[in-house]
């Protein structure tokens, strides 16, 4: 259905982009405590899960957030299908910002931008069929909801013979072909993104392995773009050209896979990829040398909100980190004053008559 | 927010509903249909008399003057006079309130304790016949009136074995003697003629605690903490104490909705008994008219519905140390 | 053998339900050496959770030991009654290690006060001797002593976890039965739990039995490996032995099937198929229908643990055992061991 929104399309821009998005949770419960917060708006009392992330999705690319839990990617996640509306900073599909949208525009975003969930025993309708599971969403988009595309994309999510599949119920459905089925049904109306919230972390590992490949491949032959949140690095290094590590909050560094493997810059990722056991007894790996755990996300310090833990912090650590190049021109970039001198920054775009930058 | 301002935030809000009951009683009955004063004294009465009570009694000034009078007689224990026997309300209607009081408490109190530990002996029960129909017997007797079951018990106990006086609380004689309302609960005659409604209200309240508690040992046994328990060599009776603690919290709860429940339940089997409460006092003094007792006795049960919510608040929160003193 | 720990032979667990059985573990013999670290793996379902169970003595009441015999130090343990075991060997022996600590610790009672009825139970110390000991404990794994008298809901999700660590250690048992203990943390935390324990089971000596489903943690830290599937084990044996040279196909595809982050680009093991329901008697082999290698044989019967090559701390239940070496040689070529295509990720060869 063309709409105004495609008539508006960029196509240079990217298909999806967040610029400076903030989400903040109000923890107080009771109505004092909420006429508290209004009147003293305090910004340490709220949580927030997302402070100020940038990012971009190009078309047919497959990019991967990871980050522990808490880190606040699964609310990034829920943000970029308009599940959340950000509390500041935008959120943009094909170039057009998401605060604009008119109803119709919505209706085309919810048909294009599709989500696969981690807990895929609660994701489908336990009274549904397959069928009746795959034949919502054609019914919601107003799209043809004939057998054969039922089938077809039965087919494709390697659910075969489909005729076998179609009539069964939830309960009758292992755990990898409960996701099939999930993922069959963000298919079924031709998405231009997916998002996928840990979709194999509840899997079998013998399971995990086809899931992944599967996933690989729709984007391939979609054209889909896709966006994949895990804690898991070796997963995610699995199906993704491009990884963001998230703690608390910020992105801390974004590189091609590679390069963050090969080459992880930010003292945060490098633990994290020293703290990935390796499947082989021959190999003897250093053990994680970080303490302590993931700070507490309403009790934030000033500055890096690693500095805690951090093996090579300085004093520097106190102004928050920008986002900034580093090594070469693969597009790798990390938010550590290792990397940078903070100081000549902030000098250098107050000269430029930048807006002032964002310091805490 | 410490457990002390917790309770004393909680007090100031039993307070502040109380008052708003006393409020909304004196609006509804001031609003009821017809007037008041020719409501009681019947048709009968001559037009200048029910102007003389009416001036009297302050009824013929604004409804927002008459409201002040009458929370500023609350406060002073003045809740007008008993129609029927013209003594003051407050005095007529506490000795009555103790009556119902030392009968149902107890009661409750019994019911729930032998009710609890009856519905957890069936639930450790596990997949046995006891515990699938050991829920039957208290269901039966639970499920029947009140008014029935105080009538069977009088029938068996009383008419039949003839062991127990079949009405009243103390019989004349001892009345007589007493010197003073509370002396009247320490004779043996008063035991005696308390045994049957005791009985009657014990039987009919251990169902619900029975139930629940069933229900709840099934489940606190099924969580990993009781797992543990067992693997980690606890005994027996020590591993049952940690499960009660958990699977008392939902029948704490149903503590005050019962005893609310009870006090209304309480008319029928007062009356059965002829049991001067509280109970049967209402019953009365609708029969009568006697408005102003009716609206101290609702007050009554009133406050004594909120007071047991906030006795509630309190003991669960000496019970489970993880409820923290936060609202919502 | 030389007296090992523990030793399990033949071992069968059936769950009977009113309408049928089900057969959670079928034959299984592995053996356990003191101060040894072992890692029993496989996917959820396969009967690794039932196996430490029986070990336990703490099965569920409609199971059962149907068959086989569990020896520690050499006496069965699999027949006694409840008295019995917890007489000679539970908790004081053999120890768990819950998968949800969260929900293991009683959220009513303090931490001491649930270390003094462990106690209580089976020793009779005095109360003084019991927190001594508890106190010690909490040095150890890492917490703060002056919190004993807290409750559970006080502590973090990976503090309690380190807190039922401790009760564990209470009566310093010589095996410890680790239930899946790192699933719900992170990564990163996961890493650090797992480095306590193994310095606890050095530092301490007793045995460590690891419950899990990623192999990868087994291979870097255990020493000797059992692989389960459908209650069956499909191979055992020391992790070196099981690792360079696996007989059972099922050993083959799941090493192949987790991924490996110092070679991001090797593609993944697909395992067909779900492994059967186990209901009557399981006399096949429970991996027959996802088997690559299958032949009529294989449902024919149970298939026994046989030794490979002669060692008789290898064992593998696979009759083509001594074929997998030429038939599944794609899948085993390609494996380097001690190397890594990621500067990241180095290691030294051991």
């Amino acid at each position: 259905m063309a709409t105004e929104l495609t008539e508006r399309e960029n196509e240079a821009a990217p298909v999806m982009e967040v610029r400076n998005v903030e989400k903040h949770f109000d923890p107080s419960s009771n109505v004092i405590e909420k006429l508290r917060a209004r009147l003293s708006p305090d910004s340490r009392s709220k949580i927030r899960a997302v402070d100020g992330v940038d990012l971009t999705l190009e078309k047919e690319q497959v990019q991967g957030v990871i980050g522990e839990s808490g880190c606040g990617k699964s609310t990034l996640l829920l943000t970029l299908i308009g599940e959340h509306l950000p509390s500041e900073g935008e959120l943009l599909y094909k170039g057009n910002p998401v605060s604009e949208f008119s109803k119709a525009d919505w209706k085309q975003f919810r048909r294009e931008v599709q989500i696969i969930f981690q807990d895929p025993f609660n994701a489908i309708n336990p009274h549904f069929t397959v069928r009746q599971t795959l034949k919502e969403p054609l019914r919601i988009h107003n799209i043809d909801q004939t057998e054969e595309r039922i089938r077809e994309v039965l087919e494709q999510v390697q659910l075969r013979p489909a005729e076998q599949y179609i009539d069964r119920h939830e309960s009758e459905l292992s755990g990898g072909e409960k996701q099939r089925v999930a993922i069959a049904r963000a298919l079924i109306v031709d998405p231009e993104v997916i998002l996928a919230d840990e979709p194999v972390s509840m899997l079998d590992v013998s399971t995990q392995a086809s899931v992944l490949e599967l996933l690989e491949d729709l984007t391939t032959e979609y054209g889909a773009s896709m966006m994949y949140v895990s804690h898991d690095l070796s997963t995610v290094s699995y199906v993704c050209d491009r990884v963001n590590v998230m703690y608390l909050g910020r992105l801390v560094e974004k590189a091609p896979t590679k390069e963050i493997i090969n080459n992880p810059k930010h003292p945060y990722t490098q633990a994290l990829i020293r703290a990935i056991p390796i499947p082989d007894p021959h190999f003897e790996r250093e053990w994680t040398q970080i303490k302590g755990a993931v700070g507490d996300a309403q009790d934030l310090p000033t500055g890096c909100r690693f500095k805690d833990r951090c093996p090579e912090r300085m004093d520097i650590c106190d102004e928050r980190p920008l986002l900034r190049p580093v090594d070469g021109d693969g597009g790798h970039e990390a938010a550590c004053h290792l990397y940078y001198d903070h100081e000549d920054v902030v000098a250098a775009s107050a000269t430029d008559g930048h807006a002032g930058v964002d310091a805490e | 927010m410490s457990s002390a301002e917790y309770i004393l935030r909680r007090a100031a809000i039993s307070v502040v509903l109380i008052l708003a009951v006393a409020t909304f009683l004196f609006f509804v009955f001031r609003l009821m249909p017809g007037d008041y004063v020719t409501f009681l004294l019947g048709e009968g009465a001559s037009p200048e008399t029910a102007e003389r009570l009416r001036q009297k009694w302050g009824l013929n000034e604004p409804l927002h003057v008459q409201y002040v009078q009458y929370m500023v007689n609350l406060f002073t224990g003045d809740a007008g006079s008993s129609k029927v026997t013209g003594q003051p309300v407050v005095q007529f209607v506490l000795p009555r309130l103790a009556n119902s009081l030392i009968l149902v408490l107890p009661a409750i109190l019994t019911a729930f304790v032998l009710g609890s530990l009856y519905g957890a002996v069936l639930g450790t029960q596990e997949d046995s016949l006891l515990e699938r129909y050991g829920i039957f017997p208290p269901t039966l007797i639970g499920t029947t009136p009140d008014f029935f079951i105080g009538i069977v018990v009088l029938f068996i106990f009383s008419a039949w074995l003839n062991l127990f006086p079949p009405s009243g609380m103390v019989s004349p004689g001892t009345r007589e003697l007493a010197t003073s309302h509370w002396d009247l609960y320490l004779t043996t005659d008063f035991l005696y003629h308390y045994t049957l409604p005791f009985l009657a209200v014990t039987l009919k309240y251990m169902y619900y605690p029975a139930l629940v508690m069933r229900g709840s040992v099934v489940e606190v046994s099924g969580q990993e903490f009781s797992v543990y328990h067992k693997m980690v060599g606890l005994g027996a009776l020590t591993r049952f104490k940690h499960i009660m603690q958990h699977a008392s919290l939902p029948v704490v709860t149903l503590l005050p909705a019962v005893t609310a429940t009870a006090i209304s339940g309480l008319v029928l089997i007062e009356v059965v008994f002829n049991w001067p409460g509280i109970g049967l006092l209402v019953y009365d003094s609708i029969l009568t008219r006697d408005m102003a007792v009716i609206q101290f006795v609702f007050l009554l049960i009133a406050i004594w519905i909120i007071l047991g919510n906030f006795i509630v608040d309190i003991v669960y929160t000496i019970i489970d140390p993880r409820i923290t003193y936060e609202e919502g | 053998m030389a007296d090992s720990l523990l030793e399990v032979t033949n071992l069968d667990v059936t769950y009977r339900t009113k309408r049928d059985s089900v057969q959670a573990v079928s034959n299984a013999s592995f053996s356990i050496e003191s101060n040894g670290y072992f890692g029993l793996v496989g996917e959820s379902g396969c009967g690794k959770s039932t196996l430490a169970r029986a070990v336990m003595n703490s099965l569920d009441t409609n199971g059962e030991i149907s068959g086989g015999e569990i020896r520690y130090r050499g006496d069965p343990i699999h027949n006694l009654s409840d008295r019995e075991y917890k007489n000679s060997v539970r908790w004081d022996e053999i120890a768990f290690i819950p998968q949800s600590a969260m929900n293991s610790l009683d959220p009513l009672t303090t931490v001491q006060n649930q270390a003094l009825e462990i106690a209580q139970a089976h020793k009779d110390w005095s109360n003084e001797k019991t927190l001594e000991k508890l106190r010690e404990l909490f040095d150890i794994v890492g917490l703060p002593q002056s919190r004993i008298a807290d409750y559970p809901h006080q502590f973090s999700g990976g503090m309690k976890q380190r807190a039922i660590i401790a009760l564990s250690l209470l009566l310093d048992p010589s095996l410890v039965i680790a239930d899946e203990p790192t699933t719900a943390l992170d990564v990163i935390m996961q890493d650090q739990l797992l480095k306590y324990l193994d310095e606890l089971r050095q530092e301490r000596d007793f045995s460590l039995l690891m419950i899990t489903h990623d192999i990868a943690v087994v291979f870097e830290l255990c020493d000797s490996i059992a692989v389960m599937h459908g209650g069956q084990i499909a191979e055992t044996g020391g992790i070196t032995d099981v690792f360079d040279e696996p007989r059972h196909p099922y050993s083959i595809l799941l090493q192949r099937a987790f991924p490996d982050v110092r070679f991001p680009d090797r593609s993944l093991e697909q395992i067909e198929g779900t492994p059967p329901p186990l209901s009557g008697s399981v006399d096949y082999c429970t991996f027959a229908d996802r088997c690559p290698w299958a032949e009529p044989d294989c449902r024919d019967g149970a298939p026994p643990l046989e030794p490979v090559g002669g060692d008789a701390s290898h064992l593998t239940s696979c009759i083509r055992s001594d074929e997998m070496e030429e038939l599944a040689a794609s899948h085993l070529e390609g494996r380097s061991t001690g190397e890594s295509s990621v500067q990241s990720i180095q290691g030294s060869e051991q």
